[in-house]
């Protein structure tokens, strides 16, 4: 995706409010209506800050699918393109539409914005879905205070926030990347919501599980035989293990370093054996096959507290294990020169 | 020299030759690692010269492209030669859990009559996980072509492109029967070593 580095300005603003459509009868799917935003006032000023930041605060790499018969199509991708060549409140009430049509219950109701505008020679699309929450105003007068309950309240910064930004010149070439936010896994490490970037979006996540997985079970590798460290040795393998219990979750390297409060040190080795700098926040998901068969260390942890860690290939070599008759007790046996110990107040 | 030439020249060098090589390295070492049945995998940025030949096609008495530094995708070329009809799909398949395509395509000719181009396709995203640290992400296309040959349809393509830069009028009748006939050639061969291939497999 091209991206320019001038100030962003902004030709039009279309919202639509997007009533759940998924599993509704079409006779009884609820009709969009659309409004145009006005270029000035608050309501444009808080858009206007949204699409100012966008292309900082977007950090999803996705990309659209290609048609079922694996051409360059993609429905989705055609209605941004419709209103980029016609930005009108028709062509974008499409897009709501489609929205509309994947939108269940418990997605609920919505306000879809669609700004277009330029950066530099860029045209930009940005595409934002603020959920509809209820709320309280309190309205302060001069000997009074007066509060009121509402409904169809819609805040940016809720967590079911979602935004996608594209941009780029050429129809044919560009348009085929968005970086997109979602806050349900931007915050935290949780698993791939299909409804906004698979099912509205027929995007795919730039990175695929495979790719994502592999990569940090490379980084780890090399990062635990590159360390000089044994408590950062020993922090990286008991990661790979921990990493197991985010199988099929979108995760970066950071936000998994994050998530397990890994020390800066061990983050440091992590981040140091990355091939670029935007490996570390770009996000995938977890592939536990792929996990398992390429991380080279295994820990195996026994009840009564002790953990043994290896090679994966040299485990069953290094540890010989018994099993006791007439009991789930096993017996390791392991026989070598000690070059290193050390204490640890936790594990 | 034109302002597109120049252009290219400088995107040829700093980023796509270093890429290309890089991509090459991530599908041997990281994609198709241990696959035995690939004969050679190679990955080359396109020359100057056919990229401003390409970018100058007209269609129409227009320019094909109005933006080529963006539209053609095929500024890095990738080939995974493989053995037999049967070593595609799996290769395949690891292509498509390592990268995204926009496109896929088995190319075929139109007619049942026919022989000549055959192959699978793919335009892929650039993995970010192939692009080494000293690349300008910024300057980067946004995809490359991979195409999965066998060798019969290797040799038969390579043939059939060195001999259509060569000439500079329209091939013959009897020119262009010729390089259908060794189309046809490199499909029966094909054909014949997969069917060797699965009985002796089967014996084994």
């Amino acid at each position: 995706m091209a991206i320019a580095s001038s100030t962003p300005t902004i030709s039009k603003i279309f919202s639509y409010l997007v009533h759940p459509g998924k599993g509704v009868a079409k006779q009884d799917q609820k009709k969009i209506r659309g409004t145009t935003v006005p270029p000035t006032g608050k309501l444009h000023d808080v858009i206007a800050d949204l699409f100012a930041k966008a292309e900082a605060e977007c950090n999803l790499s996705i990309i659209f699918n290609p048609s079922d018969n694996g051409k360059q199509q993609n429905d989705c991708r055609d209605l941004v393109l419709r209103c980029k060549k016609k930005p009108t409140i028709t062509s974008g009430r499409r897009l709501a539409i489609r929205l509309q049509e994947v939108t269940d219950k418990r997605s609920g109701l919505g306000l879809l914005f669609l700004i277009i505008g330029k950066q530099g020679a860029n045209t930009q699309i940005l595409i934002s879905r603020f959920p509809a929450d209820s709320g309280i105003i309190a309205d302060e007068k001069s000997a009074s205070l007066t509060v009121e309950f509402v409904e169809k309240i819609f805040l940016k910064n809720s967590r079911a926030y979602k935004t996608v930004l594209y941009s780029g010149q050429s129809d044919k070439a560009d348009f085929w990347r968005g970086q997109a936010i979602d806050r349900q896994i931007n915050d935290e490490v949780v698993g791939l919501p299909t409804y906004w970037i698979n099912e509205f979006l027929a995007s795919s996540l730039r990175t695929t599980s495979e790719s994502g997985t592999l990569r940090l079970a490379t980084a780890a590798n090399a990062a635990i035989r590159a360390s000089k460290d044994v408590a950062t040795k020993t922090e990286l393998v008991s990661a790979c293990t921990l990493a197991r219990g985010y199988s099929g979750k979108a995760i970066s390297i950071r936000s998994l370093c994050r998530s397990l409060r890994l020390s800066e040190n061990a983050t440091e080795a992590l981040k140091s054996q990355l091939k670029n700098s935007a490996l570390f926040s770009d996000r995938f998901q977890l592939s536990l096959e792929v996990l398992d068969k390429n991380v080279a260390f295994r820990t195996e942890e026994l009840d009564n507290g002790a953990m043994l860690t290896a090679e994966n290939s040299k485990f069953e070599h290094v540890f010989q294990k018994d099993k006791i008759p007439h009991s789930d007790q096993l017996k390791y046996t392991t026989q070598g020169k000690l070059v290193d110990e050390r204490i640890r107040r936790s594990k | 020299m034109s302002a597109l030439r120049l252009e290219y020249e400088r995107r040829f060098t700093e980023v796509l030759k270093p890429l290309a090589s890089a991509i090459e390295s991530f599908l041997r070492e990281t994609v198709l690692h241990g696959h035995l049945r690939v004969e050679r995998i190679a990955a080359r940025a396109k020359s100057i010269n056919r990229f401003v030949a390409k970018a100058e096609k007209q269609t129409k008495g227009a320019r094909k492209y109005s933006d080529p530094l963006k539209q053609i995708q095929d500024q890095i070329g990738a080939r995974v030669i493989v053995f037999y009809l049967d070593d595609v799909v799996p290769v395949s398949s690891e292509i498509m859990k390592h990268f995204r395509y926009i496109e896929s395509r088995q190319l075929i000719p139109e007619s049942e009559s026919e022989f000549g181009y055959v192959g699978r396709h793919f335009i892929l995203a650039i993995p970010l996980d192939a692009v080494p640290g000293e690349i300008d992400q910024s300057r980067m296309p946004d995809f490359f072509e991979l195409q999965i040959k066998t060798l019969f349809q290797h040799a038969w393509s390579e043939a059939n492109h060195d001999l259509g830069y060569k000439p500079t009028t329209d091939l013959t009748s009897d020119q262009k029967r010729r390089i259908a006939f060794t189309a046809a050639q490199a499909w029966g061969a094909d054909r014949m070593f997969q069917e060797l291939h699965r009985e002796l497999a089967a014996c084994d």
